[in-house]
């Protein structure tokens, strides 16, 4: 009996196979974490949805002509902040346009779990960092990927990674101990 | 900074978990493409088709026309190989519309026009200033 595809690559390359269940598991494998990241860069729920749903639609008509260059989750790290900086732009610009109903922080369906409570603390701590350290404290310390992973996700060298983190650190420090006093 | 504030945080965050619905809405967005036959494809190939076949009407109604045919183009000079030239080369719709053979032909009975009696008009019309003595 043929042993199931375990790793990304072994579900990528089924699904480039034509094994359509493959992406459903890659799906399954992937959509909290890509999920999360959304929430952190959107802060809100329907946009992160939407925002996934996109990366994997996107993944669905280009990963048949995956090359296997990236991993197959870095590859949909980058389609996704692709989106989300799309779509925290577009956002930008109708709020600059005075259109008050549509402010990004604001969840249209009203319920909060205490996880999203706690990613508002997140998000109100990171969006003071610059924008590859915040990807680096969500990458390293919030999802817990590895160096290897996170530089791949990022398209840089290792060696960058700690140093954004070291620098994050030292700023979220600074943002946590401002936080207290205030 | 305290390492339970950080675990708490992170505890909190990594139970934030994707919507259920989220997967059968991707799976879903994701029918229409995985079908062979959606209506714009099938408008599109239509759409396709029509062109297609336009195309080759229209290929057709402008192919090189056999001597016979340009012969009904009244105003025409009949030369002693059988073909019919046009009176005035300037119809280009008569010219362009003649075949291979024929133009071979038309190069062979048509007399040559001299170069003297082309210079003032190629000049005019290439914009070119005379030349000095002339």
């Amino acid at each position: 009996m043929e042993q199931p595809p375990q790793t990304d690559e072994e579900l990528v390359r089924a699904f480039q196979r034509g094994d359509r269940q493959a992406f459903g598991r890659l799906i399954e494998r992937h959509q909290d974490r890509l999920y999360r990241l959304a929430l952190a860069w959107l802060g809100n729920s329907d946009f992160a949805e939407d925002a996934v749903q996109e990366a994997f639609l996107r993944g669905f008509n280009s990963l048949p002509r995956f090359r296997f260059g990236a991993t197959p989750f870095s590859w949909l790290y980058r389609t996704l902040r692709n989106i989300c900086h799309e779509i925290n732009r577009r956002q930008a610009k109708l709020k600059a346009l005075g259109d008050a109903e549509l402010d990004i922080h604001t969840d249209q369906t009203g319920h909060r779990a205490a996880g999203e409570q706690s990613l508002e603390r997140i998000r109100a701590l990171i969006t003071k960092l610059p924008t590859r350290q915040q990807e680096v404290v969500l990458l390293r310390l919030f999802e817990e990927c590895s160096e290897e992973e996170t530089a791949n996700a990022m398209g840089c060298r290792r060696g960058t990674v700690k140093a954004l983190l070291h620098k994050a650190r030292q700023q979220l420090q600074l943002g946590l101990q401002e936080e207290r006093v205030s | 900074m305290r390492e339970a504030d950080w675990e708490k945080l992170k505890d909190h965050y990594q139970s934030l978990k994707a919507p259920e619905q989220l997967q059968p809405r991707i799976l879903l967005a994701m029918e229409p493409q995985r079908s062979g036959l959606t209506p714009v494809r099938v408008w599109q190939f239509a759409a396709l088709l029509i062109l297609g076949v336009a195309g080759v009407w229209g290929i057709l109604q402008f192919q090189p026309m056999e001597s016979k045919q340009v012969s009904k183009l009244s105003a025409h000079v009949v030369v002693a190989t059988g073909i019919t030239l046009p009176k005035h080369p300037q119809d280009s719709s008569v010219w362009l519309g003649m075949s291979k053979p024929a133009l071979r032909s038309l190069a062979i009975t048509r007399p040559r026009l001299s170069s003297r009696s082309l210079r003032p008009s190629s000049r005019f019309l290439l914009g070119s200033t005379p030349r000095k003595g002339s």
